[in-house]
């Protein structure tokens, strides 16, 4: 089982991310590598709940993640994994699609880890990710 | 014209259809799908709304959303005040041609007087000067509220000056209206007198005005 500390460091391995933080669906925050992570765990929670509203409201079947686009570039992505919020900086200069493609690629594998997992994964709150 | 221009969009390869959302009106302009009724955009046109106030406060210098989902994408872009379009695409589209066709519908909606303004004003009817003035006003009353809320103030302040405009004129003749949800929803009594002592100069300021 991946540590969600494991997952943030793969995340942020990835060419064009900057940053990155992991938050549960109640606000608290379970591992980062930026700073000022806090400031952006009530943004994830928010606006990740609204996107699945969205979803919901117009029959839609699932929501690979949101975008916030700024006007210097360093986007900011929102990714819904089950219970839990991916935050994604992105570096100003990053090939967009292929930063995304790849960090989809690895949280596609973490849900499915869950999915396929037998014994469904353990509480995240002891500082661990789903597995992955 | 509002209608042509959104035609414009949908005519670019992979757009379905766009939609201009009115924070107090709803859905003012559409051509969406069949299967998204007026109550379905007014929906979604709201919660983007919420995405948008949310993203602020955190980026002041975003400027469009995007939602990808498994079967489509939703992009949204604020036009001006209160004013949203957003744009259902296959996931396939072209962004950046997107982008640039958002930036010429911006630029020619400046260029005219859209129908869903407020009308100016003989009869009581809120002016431009009106609407400049109830936005300096409300975003110093805003302000302060940090102070006394932490940091959703802004998010919770906005949600209700969205309620207040639904039920009143939006007009510094009415603020005593808005002031009372605002101290409804912060409750403690010693925060809603600090919240009074910060807002007192703004008050006095409006009432020497009108």
């Amino acid at each position: 089982m991946a540590t969600a500390n494991e997952f943030i460091a793969r995340i942020s391995a990835i060419e064009g991310v900057e940053g990155c933080l992991l938050v549960r669906d109640d606000g608290q925050l379970l591992a980062q590598s930026i700073e000022d992570a806090e400031t952006y765990s009530s943004l994830l929670v928010i606006s990740g709940g609204y996107a699945r509203e969205i979803m919901l409201k117009a029959g839609f079947s699932y929501c690979r993640f949101l975008s916030f686009r700024r006007e210097g570039n360093q986007n900011f992505h929102v990714f819904p994994i089950d219970r839990y919020f991916l935050g994604v900086v992105q570096s100003p200069d990053c090939r967009l699609s292929e930063m995304i493609d790849n960090v989809t690629q690895l949280v596609s594998r973490v849900i499915k880890g869950r999915v396929e997992s037998p014994e469904n994964p353990k509480e995240a709150g002891g500082g661990h990710a789903p597995e992955s | 014209m509002t209608e042509l221009l959104l035609d414009d969009l949908k005519t670019i390869p992979r757009v379905l259809g766009a939609c201009l959302y009115h924070a107090r009106k709803g859905p003012v302009e559409s051509n969406f799908p069949a299967p998204f009724k007026a109550d379905k955009l007014a929906d979604i046109g709201r919660l983007l709304m919420k995405i948008r106030s949310v993203g602020r406060m955190n980026f002041e210098d975003l400027t469009d959303l995007s939602l990808h989902y498994d079967e489509s994408v939703l992009l949204a872009r604020e036009l001006e005040d209160n004013l949203l379009v957003f744009v259902l695409c296959d996931p396939g589209f072209n962004p950046n041609l997107l982008t640039m066709s958002l930036n010429l519908l911006q630029q020619e909606l400046k260029n005219q007087q859209p129908t869903w303004t407020e009308p100016a004003t003989a009869n009581g009817a809120p002016s431009a000067n009106d609407g400049a003035e109830i936005a300096e006003v409300l975003a110093e009353l805003k302000a302060p509220l940090n102070k006394v809320l932490g940091p959703m103030a802004s998010f919770i302040f906005d949600e209700m000056v969205e309620t207040w405009g639904r039920q009143n004129t939006s007009s510094v003749g009415n603020l005593d209206s808005l002031l009372a949800m605002v101290k409804r929803e912060i409750g403690d009594p010693d925060k809603i007198g600090k919240y009074e002592q910060l807002i007192a100069p703004v008050l006095q300021k409006v009432s020497k005005r009108s």
